[in-house]
């Protein structure tokens, strides 16, 4: 069931540009309630909260997507380095550790410090949040598996370690691996949604869902929807996607 | 005497303790401060703005000391936070220490009411959960908790002030001092903050706490005590709390860098003149010094409650 | 008793008030003295306003480092200014006269006699004199006092100075002294509780939790009804705006239309709309030094296409006046003989077409709210005239580190402050200005401005820059759509609070029973 609901929102998020064809044009009056301004009413700028709604949560999920993205390639990578015990993977581990100490959204307001704000920008925040993350849960999983007869005798067959690493550690690390990128996946829509809260306007402009909210809040009173509905929007993604990450990782890990 | 060097070896573990702290948090910030300074944008582009003329620029970079290069001003920024100076913001000439500091204490009272309500709604679903895994009761909270978890607190904020302050009329919509005083003179403008940090914050502690309290639960000497009679809050409080509390503990403490997410948007949300606030400022105001000194609390925090969490992790191995 | 040699200037200032006071009930007729007062209220003595106002922890009180708008609201409700604009002309405040010579190089101010500060101490030429020095030398306010020449000033220690000016500057008024001129004690450096001689004083100064301020009964003007202001620092508009609807405050400064149409009825607030006078002007800046807009006609065509009700509509929800290609409507100096451009969509499409204009390029970068919705609105309106704009945007924070960006587009979605039109052109317009981003060049503009500058005879330098504007509305480079007021609300029974420079001032401010 929360599948379908994950599939049904996702689905909704890219299907719906291809629909929402006047979700920057005003139709009427600002903050009209449903019935009177089409299905959920209107925005600030009078424009039809249904229409951006539909066209507004690609852009972020894909924001969200192409960070975890990067976050993982780099995260599982750094990670299999910290499995050696070579001086350059200490110091590796070293600057990984520190990383670490550093909450997410301070990581966000040093680079939209520096950088001003963007989708660049976001994609660099969540990686640079999430990759200690990463490092340190791939390598968490992949030491008992280095140690497993399989790779021993592949090692002694000969394999170099890279080859040993693409062929019999990542296929084995491949569910738990998976299961983490659900949870930085929901921690990177997240902490773009703060981002969009605190007036950073992360992905240029205010029509993603996240700032969507924010942009509503002021006129919550006259039309809720404005805000409330790209809010739910998000939990839609968010929430079954937290719960059946939350499953998988209770299979991997049992 | 066997006692005597048990407290030297308690001193001294705890003087390492310490050490190891500020170790890790001055390393974590002297990246800040070096990452900080890879980056464009700077607090005399940012002052500038539309007036911006390379000349002017440069001339201001000077008179802020932004020309000089970087190791020599993060040496500078050492020995000031050693001897307790922060220096001045680069805009109003306001010091930076007394500005850190009222800030801190303000943050610190929400934050110690927020973690009390988070203790509570917390530990007590937990608790009620955990004990019974996988009844309908469970089941509830659990759901409730993941919700609670995914919604931004934002979100939870803004829902708060349309039911207790628009509707009810209970409560301040924005958290207002007193002019000149302080927190404790209106206290009422805590409670719609610290529920909001709150319901996001219990429930990231209750996913955390209940798998440990369902397996003390599932315990063979939780077991035991049960079929040997004895009363449910008996057993819970003798018998199973005690199993749980150190690893549940360490569980909290991981807690700590997503609560100072949360302030931050909180914060702002209620227009609180805390650290989060500040912080924020400090962004858009493009006050270097300023953000090192906010981000240095922020770090310390979070590497103290990473190291409380290994301690007690430490402990109990 | 004003000298023979202040008279000119005086009734030139009166001259201007009438002129601004009529155009200004005209054209907006929302001012604060218009706020309906019940009949049969009085004001009553005493009464506390709480203001909710940008601000924030880092803010001191001194005006040279002000960051927020908390500052400047405090400043100009506990200092005297020589002259101050309030609904868009200047207005003498300690200043009884300010006086140029026959070059307009060399100003005198005389100030009033028996102004005293908070401590008691009398209110002196060097003050004024020390004053306008640290002004003028600060960072923020140092390229308009660029022209004051203060190894030169002079000052008699009684109640008039001198200001030498390295070159002529008709305009000393509007485009430098009424922009910041308040006066504290000579040797002022401390202002964490300062001194003035205004009609409030500082009682008390807390960053983050704001100023509070007490009623001057010695006053000079006469000591305000209110007995106490509270300045409290609220760095978002929506949480300013929840401040007062929640009762927590009594006045907001800087709420958005947005925010107002929130306001329900009965809930017992008004909204204060000062019009163009307390008001940023949009525009689209075309970019003059490359093709296409180097053609007049092109600029035309543009100016043409563009539909400035519809912008005005969507981007500030209505709340605003319609621009007509020159900033400082509403202001002293304005040129009310200006034809407003209509809207002619046909023609433009015909000279695009002719000139065989079919794409550009705009750069939108969100200095302020609705600075991107406007361009994106205007490519909307510029596919009617049949051309394809795309919309760059670029980060606010950096964007002028590197003009070369902005120089890249043929237009500009820009903001700026509404200026009178001879500060404005002087800072935006003429050849080398600070903020011609584009490089324009115009020698007819620049030695028309030059000639004004120099031109103390109050008729002939207006009807120069009467020529000017004319100028800038047939030939310039910009195509200014709208003026977007500074809106603020506050409690219906409060009255007679007047706005300048977008902070209130509440000397003669009163509760109503």
């Amino acid at each position: 069931m929360w599948l379908i609901l994950l599939v049904g929102a996702v689905g909704f998020a890219f299907v719906g540009p291809l629909f929402a064809t006047g979700s920057e044009t005003a139709v009427a009056a600002g903050y009209l309630p449903p019935g009177e301004g089409g299905l959920l009413g209107t925005d600030g700028l009078g424009r039809d909260v249904w229409q951006r709604l539909a066209a507004g949560g690609a852009g972020l999920l894909l924001v969200a997507a192409l960070a975890t993205g990067v976050a993982m390639l780099v995260g599982i990578s750094l990670g299999l380095v910290l499995t050696s015990r070579r001086p350059l993977a200490r110091g590796v581990g070293f600057v990984v550790d520190l990383l670490l100490v550093v909450p997410s959204m301070l990581t966000m307001m040093v680079l939209v410090f520096g950088l001003g704000s963007g989708v660049p920008t976001m994609v660099l925040v969540m990686t640079v949040a999430s990759v200690p993350f990463v490092a340190r849960f791939t390598r968490a999983a992949a030491l008992p598996v280095l140690r497993s007869d399989y790779v021993l005798a592949a090692r002694l067959g000969g394999d170099g370690w890279p080859r040993v690493f693409v062929r019999d550690v990542l296929p084995n690390l491949a569910g738990p691996l998976l299961a983490d990128a659900g949870t930085r996946f929901i921690g990177a829509l997240y902490l773009v949604a703060a981002a969009g809260f605190l007036g950073f306007s992360p992905l240029g402009g205010d029509s993603d869902w996240a700032t969507m909210v924010q942009a509503g809040l002021e006129g919550i009173r006259l039309n809720p929807w404005a805000s409330l509905a790209p809010a739910l929007a998000i939990a839609a993604v968010t929430v079954p996607a937290n719960i059946l990450v939350d499953r998988a990782m209770r299979k991997v890990t049992q | 005497m066997s006692r005597f060097r048990r407290a030297a070896r308690t001193a001294t573990a705890f003087a390492g303790w310490l050490l190891g702290w500020a170790a890790w948090t001055l390393a974590a910030l002297v990246v800040v401060f070096l990452v900080l300074d890879l980056l464009p944008g700077d607090a005399a582009s940012a002052r500038l703005g539309q007036n911006a003329t390379p000349e002017a620029l440069a001339q201001l970079r000077a008179q802020y000391g932004l020309d000089r290069p970087v190791l020599v001003r993060l040496g500078e920024w050492l020995r000031g936070l050693a001897s307790g100076d922060l220096g001045n913001t680069l805009l109003s000439s306001a010091p930076i220490g007394p500005m850190v500091a009222t800030a801190l204490g303000r943050t610190a009272v929400l934050a110690a009411v927020a973690a009390i309500g988070i203790a509570i709604l917390g530990w007590g679903g937990a608790i009620l959960s955990g004990i019974r895994a996988g009844s309908p009761l469970d089941r509830v909270l659990s759901s409730t908790a993941l919700a609670a978890i995914c919604t931004p607190e934002f979100v939870v904020a803004t829902v708060a002030v349309v039911v207790f302050s628009s509707a009810l009329g209970w409560l301040p919509a924005v958290s207002l001092l007193p002019a000149g005083g302080g927190v404790l003179d209106r206290p009422q403008i805590l409670v719609l903050p610290a529920l909001s940090i709150a319901i996001v914050g219990s429930g990231t502690l209750m996913r955390l706490v209940r798998p440990i309290v369902a397996r003390e639960a599932a315990s063979a000497h939780v077991e035991a005590a049960r079929l040997a009679g004895l009363a449910p809050s008996r057993v819970l409080v003798r018998h199973l709390l005690p199993g749980a509390l150190a690893p549940a503990a360490q569980a909290s403490a991981m807690l700590v860098p997503y609560l100072i997410g949360g302030t931050v948007v909180v914060e702002r949300a209620f227009a609180y003149p805390g650290l989060g606030s500040l912080l924020v400022q400090a962004v858009a105001n493009r006050e270097p010094g300023l953000l090192m000194a906010c981000g240095g609390i922020v770090i310390a925090v979070t590497v103290f409650a990473y190291r409380l969490a290994d301690l007690s992790q430490t402990d109990r191995s | 008793m004003a000298s023979p040699l202040s008279r000119r200037p005086a009734r030139r200032l009166l001259a201007a008030s009438l002129a601004t006071a009529l155009l200004g009930l005209a054209a907006c007729g929302a001012g604060p003295d218009t706020t309906p007062a019940t009949t049969g209220a009085s004001p009553v003595e005493g009464g506390t306003v709480r203001v909710a106002i940008l601000g924030g922890q880092t803010d001191t009180l001194d005006v040279t480092k002000a960051s927020s708008f908390l500052v400047y609201g405090v400043a100009l409700n506990i200092y005297d200014s020589l002259v101050l604009v309030v609904d868009g002309k200047p207005e003498l405040q300690l200043a009884e006269s300010i006086t140029p010579d026959a070059g307009a190089t060399r100003w005198t101010i005389k100030i009033r006699d028996g102004v005293t500060f908070h401590d008691g101490s009398p209110v002196t030429a060097d003050d004024v004199l020390s004053s306008l020095k640290y002004l003028g030398t600060a960072p923020n306010y140092g390229s308009m006092f660029a022209d004051v020449d203060f190894d030169q000033a002079t000052s008699d220690g009684k109640l008039t100075v001198t200001l030498a000016l390295s070159k002529p500057r008709a305009d000393l008024i509007e485009s430098v002294l009424s922009q910041i001129s308040v006066v504290f004690p000579a040797g002022t450096t401390d202002f964490s509780k300062p001194i003035g001689s205004g009609p409030f004083k500082v009682e008390s100064y807390s960053a983050g939790t704001g100023a509070v301020l007490v009623r001057n009964d010695d006053y000079w003007g006469g000591a305000p009804k209110l007995e106490r202001l509270e300045f409290i620092p609220i760095a978002d508009a929506t949480a300013r705006m929840s401040a007062i609807t929640g009762d927590q405050v009594d006045y907001a400064t800087g709420v958005t239309p947005t925010g107002i149409e929130t306001i329900q009825e009965g809930s017992g607030i008004v909204v204060q709309d000062p019009g163009a006078a307390e008001s940023s002007a949009f525009e689209f800046m075309m970019n003059q030094a490359k093709a296409p807009f180097d053609d007049p006609e092109v600029r035309e065509a543009f100016r043409l296409a563009i539909d400035r009700e519809a912008l005005v509509n969507v981007v500030f929800r209505g709340k605003g006046t319609v621009g007509n290609d020159v900033v400082g409507q509403g202001m002293v100096g304005y040129d009310d003989a200006l034809k407003q451009r209509e809207r002619d969509v046909e023609k433009a499409k015909q000279i695009f077409a002719a000139k065989g204009v079919t794409t550009l390029d705009a750069l939108a970068s969100e200095m302020t709210p609705g600075i991107t919705d406007a361009a994106k609105l205007m490519a909307q309106q510029l596919k009617e005239a049949g051309v394809e704009v795309t919309i760059h945007e670029a980060d606010p924070t950096t964007l002028f580190n590197d003009l070369s960006v902005v120089r890249a587009n043929d237009l500009f979605s820009f903001y700026a402050i509404n200026r009178a039109f001879a500060a404005h052109a002087t800072m935006f317009l003429t050849d080398g200005a600070p903020g011609n981003y584009f490089g324009s060049q115009d020698e007819e503009l620049t030695t028309l401005i030059t000639q004004a500058q120099a031109q103390t005879d109050e008729a002939k330098r207006s009807e120069l820059l009467n020529k000017a504007q004319e100028l800038v509305w047939s030939n310039g480079t910009d195509a200014v759509w709208g003026f977007q007021p500074v809106l603020a609300a506050h409690t219906e029974n409060l009255t007679g609070v007047r706005m300048t420079m977008s902070v209130p001032l509440f000397a003669q401010a009163a509760y109503q029973q």
